[in-house]
């Protein structure tokens, strides 16, 4: 395996559904970017722009369910929040797919096509706190390898809603398409069963998840919708495989800090490296001197679940 | 001020996270509404123009 001198391996504390799918996707993407903490330097323009329309969706919701204002008002103060959220600098000019103002056009466009005064989706009331932007933290049966605490696994979910008597967990996507597959792809979605799994542990009679497409057309802006319910066993099952993975990844780290040489977490040499336009961590994986790439084009910022972003 | 002017302007002391007034704020909501509108109408117009065959193109494209 290629080293990495320059950079201190750290097995994570806290997991999420990310660093679930990225050890099952690629051990070595799982490895750069968990282990050793590398992230690509510059704006990543998808994610920031999911996270500013997310972070307007919950202003929406909390305007208008919440504070009681109307409609127009709730939505106004998501376009602002939006922009807020994104901040001065717009990392993409305005003739690029997810701008930051057809980033607010896909915000009014949603409430357009999912009007707040007859959504049928409500968030649920916990205690005094509306049910949007919920976090979760519960601690696993599995100890970190180096420091013996108990490991945590994380979420955070847009909503806790309601409709037709079902409570679900609802959760907003951003695409740049949506393809007449887009339902049926949740299914097995580890992500969702993760947070269905977390609201349970609080008590919470949840039946599966809402999801939700918001689309960025070239000339528009699509949406889609799709429920999937997930039984108990289902659920277990995604549970002892996310132990049984973890506990992989505690074995690999171990045998690394070891230096024993089959501690290797192998490159994925298949469809990961392809998917989405190509992995971020390609740059490092064609280079037998990966170290001099990285402090160039990546810098350490470990990702922490416990800050609730959105993922 | 021009509206388009008026938009980029709010979202800009938006994105700096300047205080704006919900009366401000939904003025440029409608405006943006408005636009969208108009340029959904413009796109559907066209393919609508586009759309109509004559009798005698429909049967060329029959192979008549």
């Amino acid at each position: 395996m290629t080293t990495y001198p320059s950079f201190e391996p750290v097995f994570p504390k806290v997991w999420s559904s990310t660093l679930h799918s990225d050890w099952k996707n690629c051990r070595h993407q799982f490895f750069l970017r968990h282990v050793l903490g590398l992230r690509p330097k510059g704006p990543q323009i998808h994610l920031h722009a999911g996270g500013a329309f997310a972070k307007g969706v919950e202003v929406v919701r909390r305007a208008f369910y919440s504070e009681g204002l109307s409609a127009e008002t709730a939505v106004a103060r998501g376009w602002a929040a939006v922009a807020k959220a994104w901040g001065e600098d717009p990392l993409v000019g305005d003739d690029h797919l997810k701008a930051l103002w057809r980033t607010q056009e896909l915000l009014i466009a949603y409430f357009d096509r999912w009007p707040l005064e007859t959504e049928t989706l409500i968030p649920l009331m916990l205690g005094d706190t509306l049910g949007v932007e919920c976090n979760f933290a519960i601690p696993l049966d599995l100890k970190h390898p180096e420091t013996g605490d108990p490991l945590l696994y994380a979420g955070t979910f847009d909503m806790l809603a309601q409709e037709s008597g079902l409570v679900f967990v609802n959760d907003e996507k951003t695409a740049s398409q949506l393809g007449p597959t887009w339902s049926d792809k949740w299914t097995l979605r580890g992500q969702f069963i993760s947070y269905v799994w977390g609201a349970q542990s609080f008590g919470h009679q949840v039946a599966g998840t809402s999801v939700r497409g918001a689309c960025f057309l070239k000339n528009d802006y699509s949406f889609a919708s799709a429920k999937v319910l997930f039984p108990s066993w289902m659920i277990e099952e995604w549970y002892e495989t996310l132990i049984s993975d973890i506990e992989d990844a505690i074995a690999h780290f171990i045998r690394l800090k070891d230096s024993t040489p089959s501690s290797s977490f192998h490159k994925n040499f298949g469809d990961a490296c392809a998917s989405f336009g190509g992995c971020s961590y390609k740059t490092l994986c064609i280079t037998p001197d990966p170290d001099v790439f990285a402090d160039a084009y990546y810098q350490v910022e470990r990702y922490d679940p416990l800050k609730f972003h959105k993922e | 001020m021009e509206m388009s002017a008026r938009i980029i302007d709010l979202r800009a002391r938006a994105a700096r996270g300047e205080e704006i007034s919900d009366d401000e704020l939904r003025e440029v909501i409608q405006a943006i509404r408005v636009s969208r509108t108009a340029a959904q109408t413009s796109t559907n117009s066209k393919k609508k123009a586009a759309t109509p065959v004559t009798d005698d193109q429909l049967m060329k494209m029959l192979g008549g």
